[in-house]
């Protein structure tokens, strides 16, 4: 895909340094960075379903150009802090916010107007649609000529599915459904990426090739990409910053190297211990 | 030979007013995931506006197209003022087919307060026969035909050819990523209703029209049809809707033809068991709506 890289489509924004920025902090070159408001933010963000809370006081920060994870164990609400943030699950309090307007409980389609795409884990495509159909789908918001015009920026991006612009999508292999779906997400040229385990049920050469050549080239594209992500090691290696959710708390916050290398992950994850508030920030 | 092209024919004119009628009721279930049991009143509705415009002396195709256009807007109403509010409150699927058996019920008695229980006629609306290879048909039947096909040709170019119907089959097929995409779900879906409701309202007049004399039955009583049509075809499938219309109509005129016209439900019925026994989501068996269905 690599060969592509000068097609991409995706604005010219600056990319952040890739260590060193601490999460919910604009990224940069180490120098004190503009005081802009973050593409994507929760503040103190409590949610769940019914009277159920999952996620308890969640802060978390996106600019753009930024690729941040959130990890976790199983069970720790990392779904369920991305489905409050799309006002697909309840907010309880708190507040979600983009470029520092808030967005809480908005409805989906709401939001891809403001520019925020999202691929769910599963059921990420239109399996009774055609490939060509779900980029026009993905495109839904744009006129006939410039959705023509960004399917072939999309298809730029990733070349194998210009030759199976016909197939339908239930036909196709976890690989190429996946590349759909993101290339679904990215015909509204969304400024915010809100990605759900796209490696989910992938193979490990996949998972590599989704996470490199997809995920971190967006957010180097200048995409501001919150990354959740069942894979731990592989999403830190490649995230600017990330935050660990254990109990539907942020257990730690940290640039990701620094996450990687803490002696508490393994601790986190085998034993699910929640460190104390701010013991482990950056 | 000549039984069998004869029983084809009647067959196939059957096939298409249960084809019309099933197309709406299995795009309705595709795209909003609901049961509506109300279908069937609601062609009741349709037939006896049929039969009110009859007596005012309207032609019958014309009170075919302004009860299609009635019931179209009956339809949308129906679920933007009851359905979409109980599924927006987290009602289960089998707590809305219930609400929906009930609005049903409501309105045919509704029908029945207003025109009576006692059965009624569309009169001499057949026409005159034309006979082509073998088959005969009625100037209605050809002309119930010709809509039949028409209206599928109109809803598989809307399909497969615009955004809209493209946004319908994307929301049919997965809502979350609809929405994800910046579509209006909850538009699409009052614009299926109201497309749906208006094939609801043809099927009604036609059925009407097909038939010697109806009561206020007539609509459910047709219903179980146009449900066996849309499992056959595999629920949500227009495409599978509009085949399984056809075997049902075919093979219980044909089956009628040749042993007794008592037995010609027992023969659609067996098909349509024969091929969930062999392939249990239809002959166009798709994931979305099948699923739902299964998960329901």
């Amino acid at each position: 895909m690599s060969s592509a890289e000068d097609a991409r489509p995706w604005p010219a924004r600056a990319a952040p340094a890739r260590a060193g920025t601490a999460p919910g902090q604009p990224a940069g070159s180490g120098q004190p960075a503009a005081p802009s408001a973050p593409a994507l933010a929760t503040e103190g963000l409590v949610a769940g379903y019914g009277d159920v809370e999952v996620i308890r006081g969640v802060d978390l920060q996106v600019h753009a150009g930024q690729l941040v994870a959130v990890v976790g164990p199983n069970g720790a609400g990392k779904s369920t802090l991305l489905k409050a943030i799309l006002g697909l699950a309840r907010v309880m309090g708190g507040r979600v916010l983009a470029d520092g307007r808030e967005i809480s409980g908005w409805r989906l389609d709401r939001l891809a107007r403001l520019g925020i795409g999202y691929v769910p884990q599963t059921d990420d495509v239109f399996d009774s649609l055609r490939v060509s159909e779900n980029l026009a789908m993905g495109g839904y918001l744009l006129g006939k000529a410039q959705r023509a015009e960004r399917a072939e920026q999309v298809l730029a991006i990733f070349p194998p599915l210009r030759d199976k612009l016909h197939r339908y999508v239930g036909t196709m292999s976890g690989g190429e459904r996946k590349m759909t779906a993101i290339a679904r997400a990215l015909m509204l040229a969304p400024r915010v990426l809100i990605l759900d385990e796209p490696t989910a049920g992938l193979s490990a050469e996949l998972t590599d090739a989704v996470l490199t050549e997809q995920v971190r080239a967006l957010a180097d594209h200048g995409h501001a990409v919150l990354l959740v992500e069942q894979k731990a090691r592989a999403a830190l290696r490649l995230a600017d910053t990330a935050a660990v959710l254990v109990q539907g708390r942020v257990a730690m916050s940290a640039p990701a190297g620094e996450v990687l290398a803490s002696p508490e992950m393994a601790e986190i994850f085998l034993g699910g211990r929640v460190p104390e508030k701010g013991a482990a920030q950056a | 030979m000549r039984l069998l092209i004869e029983s084809l024919g009647f067959g196939i004119a059957s096939g298409a007013i249960i084809a019309l009628g099933a197309v709406g009721f299995t795009v309705q279930f595709g795209i909003s995931n609901v049961l509506n049991i109300t279908y069937g009143a609601l062609m009741t509705l349709a037939a006896y506006l049929g039969y009110a415009l009859l007596g005012a002396g309207v032609n019958v195709w014309v009170a075919m197209a302004v009860a299609a256009a009635a019931i179209a807007i009956a339809s949308a109403l129906l679920n933007r003022g009851l359905i979409a509010p109980l599924v927006r409150r987290g009602t289960g699927f089998v707590g809305v087919v219930i609400v929906t058996v009930s609005a049903g019920i409501i309105i045919q008695y509704c029908i029945v307060a207003i025109a009576g229980a006692d059965t009624i006629s569309y009169g001499q609306q057949a026409g005159s026969t034309v006979s082509g290879a073998g088959f005969v048909f009625t100037t209605s039947q050809l002309v119930i035909i010709a809509i039949t096909v028409a209206v599928m040709l109109a809803l598989h170019l809307l399909l497969t050819r615009t955004q809209l119907g493209r946004a319908m089959r994307a929301t049919s097929a997965n809502p979350v990523v609809a929405r994800s995409c910046g579509i209006r779900t909850d538009r699409v879906t009052d614009l299926a209703w109201l497309i749906t409701g208006a094939l609801c309202g043809a099927a009604g007049v036609a059925l009407a029209i097909s038939t010697v004399t109806f009561d206020f039955t007539i609509g459910p009583t047709f219903l179980i049809y146009m449900i066996a049509a849309a499992v056959l075809g595999g629920i949500g499938q227009p495409y599978g809707a509009m085949l399984g219309g056809l075997v049902v109509g075919v093979v219980s005129q044909v089956a009628a033809a040749y042993t007794s016209p008592a037995y010609q439900d027992a023969y659609a019925f067996a098909v349509l068991v024969l091929v969930l026994m062999l392939r249990p989501r239809g002959l166009f068996a798709s994931g979305a709506a099948a699923r739902r269905l299964t998960r329901a």
